[in-house]
């Protein structure tokens, strides 16, 4: 599946997303500015979902805020959004109808089906161009997030020749904690669903022009402030405004496993610890959210 | 599935400790944008059942026994899958690249759990693991291969061990019982001949019966 040479301005959702049936999209020659969610594409898949299943997306401008501003210059009414200008792709079990037609799928890009093992996102000379890491109305403005919805899988990101153009330090990524709201009985259990402490962007090849942020280099990684994890790998540093680490260290991973019993959706192994010898590492990480799909709410 | 991050670098040691019991059939796979990026993964079992790491549908043996260490060698991290079991903490340990796969599953075995009024120094002294096996498969009438000690503690001297289906003789799970009954009949009789008086024996099949890693076809492989 391909899709190429698409154009979205300022829309309230994300300018461009994809829920393809497929075990290989690619997204091409597109341009996005100053949107209220960044554009992602996801693939649904459980058939094969122990193949790769490829996210490849190449050759996408994506410009931060525009001169048009969100609210009206004489301080009338408007509503005050985040923005981001991408946000982290998936591939599930389960997508959703090509034209929603009903309100519990929106919005577009929420997610609610177990994930499938095979994710893997390649992204390919993508351009950052004018990011602050607030918007001119005071809101967070990041280049980079992980979707809201994102509670149990967010594959590794490999992102090669990306060009940043004046991008400033803290506008890279925001990663969120795990919400609170995760953690009950119907979704996660005793505590949230770790997903989004536990994922990479991977940077090779990067160009930065204009602003050059302290972790300014050709390879980077961006990783979640995970409080069991990234303060003890050496080269990463804390960035508050992020709420995320900059590492300089080409071995960071991720290891995925899961049971493959009979019982597997029925019996929990969680919380599990994954320590590293010799640190102070101890990575609390729970199983996927309990998703209902029926069409009316997410259980 | 639980994706972990991890920083998978050389001699990396991981411990994965389960606060449910772990399942007896799980997948794993690293995936890191260096492919140097390794680690060695281990995980504490409540009990010794005999399990196996496979790869590519193949079971990667455990790394050999050593007397010395009175223990199966230790991974030094050569190839994915290389592994071994440590008795009495009853702890898997395998070894994973970036990109590899790998199973862990129950391997089709009579698990059996012998105690013998020795001391440790009495039973290595009298040819370790090695004439126990020979002892055990001359009892049994089984070849020696198909015998894997999975420890040896003190308490006076316990051996756990396991004798598997003989590959040589197109033996499956179901073959089990009968080597099962015949191994029961011997030590009830007295006919195990293991150098040293018997204080207790415990035995159990284990199958491996779980679901079946799969190929992109559904076929199990």
């Amino acid at each position: 599946m391909e899709i190429s040479d698409f154009k979205a301005y300022k829309t309230y959702y994300t300018p461009f997303f994809s829920y393809g049936a497929t075990k290989k999209i690619v997204i091409k020659r597109m341009s996005f500015i100053d949107n209220r969610v960044g554009f992602t594409a996801n693939i649904v898949n459980k058939d094969e979902e122990y193949e790769d299943l490829l996210i490849e997306i190449n050759d996408i401008k994506i410009f931060g805020e525009s001169q048009s501003p969100d609210c009206p210059p004489n301080g009338g009414f408007c509503h005050l959004y985040h923005k981001s200008g991408m946000i982290s792709p998936s591939t599930t079990w389960v997508g959703k109808a090509m034209h929603i037609s009903m309100m519990s799928p929106l919005p577009p890009h929420k997610i609610k089906s177990i994930s499938s093992w095979g994710g893997k996102a390649v992204f390919n000379r993508l351009q950052f161009i004018n990011w602050n890491a607030t918007t001119t109305q005071g809101m967070l403005n990041h280049v980079f997030n992980i979707n809201s919805y994102q509670s149990d899988y967010a594959p590794m990101m490999e992102f090669h020749d990306t060009v940043f153009t004046n991008v400033s330090a803290d506008a890279m990524a925001y990663i969120y904690d795990p919400p609170q709201g995760w953690a009950n009985v119907k979704d996660c259990g005793n505590f949230p669903c770790t997903a989004p402490q536990n994922t990479i962007l991977s940077f090779k090849g990067t160009t930065f022009n204009g602003a050059q942020p302290s972790y300014a280099a050709s390879n980077f990684q961006v990783i979640p402030n995970n409080p069991g994890f990234s303060q003890y790998v050496p080269s990463c540093v804390k960035h508050e405004k992020m709420n995320a680490y900059t590492c300089q260290d080409d071995r960071l991973g991720m290891l995925i496993f899961e049971s493959e019993d009979d019982d597997t959706m029925d019996r929990s192994m969680q919380p599990i610890y994954s320590k590293k010898q010799g640190t102070g590492m101890s990575n609390k990480v729970n199983s996927f959210m309990d998703h209902v799909w029926d069409g009316f709410y997410s259980g | 599935m639980f994706p972990v991050i991890v920083h998978a670098t050389d001699a990396s040691v991981y411990d994965l400790e389960f606060t449910g019991s772990p399942a007896k059939k799980m997948r794993f796979k690293l995936i890191s944008q260096d492919a140097g990026s390794k680690m060695t993964i281990r995980i504490k079992y409540p009990s010794a059942e005999s399990r196996a790491i496979v790869k590519d549908g193949s079971i990667i043996e455990m790394n050999a026994w050593n007397e010395t260490q009175r223990g199966y060698g230790a991974v030094m991290q050569t190839t994915c899958g290389e592994n071994r079991y440590i008795g009495v903490t009853n702890i898997l340990e395998f070894y994973i690249t970036a990109g590899c796969e790998l199973f862990i599953q129950p391997r089709d075995a009579i698990q059996t759990m012998v105690r013998m009024e020795w001391t440790m120094n009495e039973f290595f002294d009298n040819g370790g693991t090695t004439s126990f096996i020979d002892k055990v498969a001359g009892s049994l009438g089984i070849h020696a291969s198909t015998i894997k000690v999975v420890g040896v503690y003190t308490g006076s001297v316990v051996v756990d061990y396991s004798i598997e289906p003989d590959k040589n003789l197109s033996q499956s799970a179901s073959d089990l019982q009968a080597i099962k009954d015949k191994q029961t009949k011997a030590y009830a009789t007295g006919n195990m001949s293991l150098g040293a008086p018997l204080l207790d024996v415990k035995v159990k099949i284990t199958e491996n019966k779980t679901k079946a890693p799969t190929n992109e076809n559904g076929t199990a492989i």
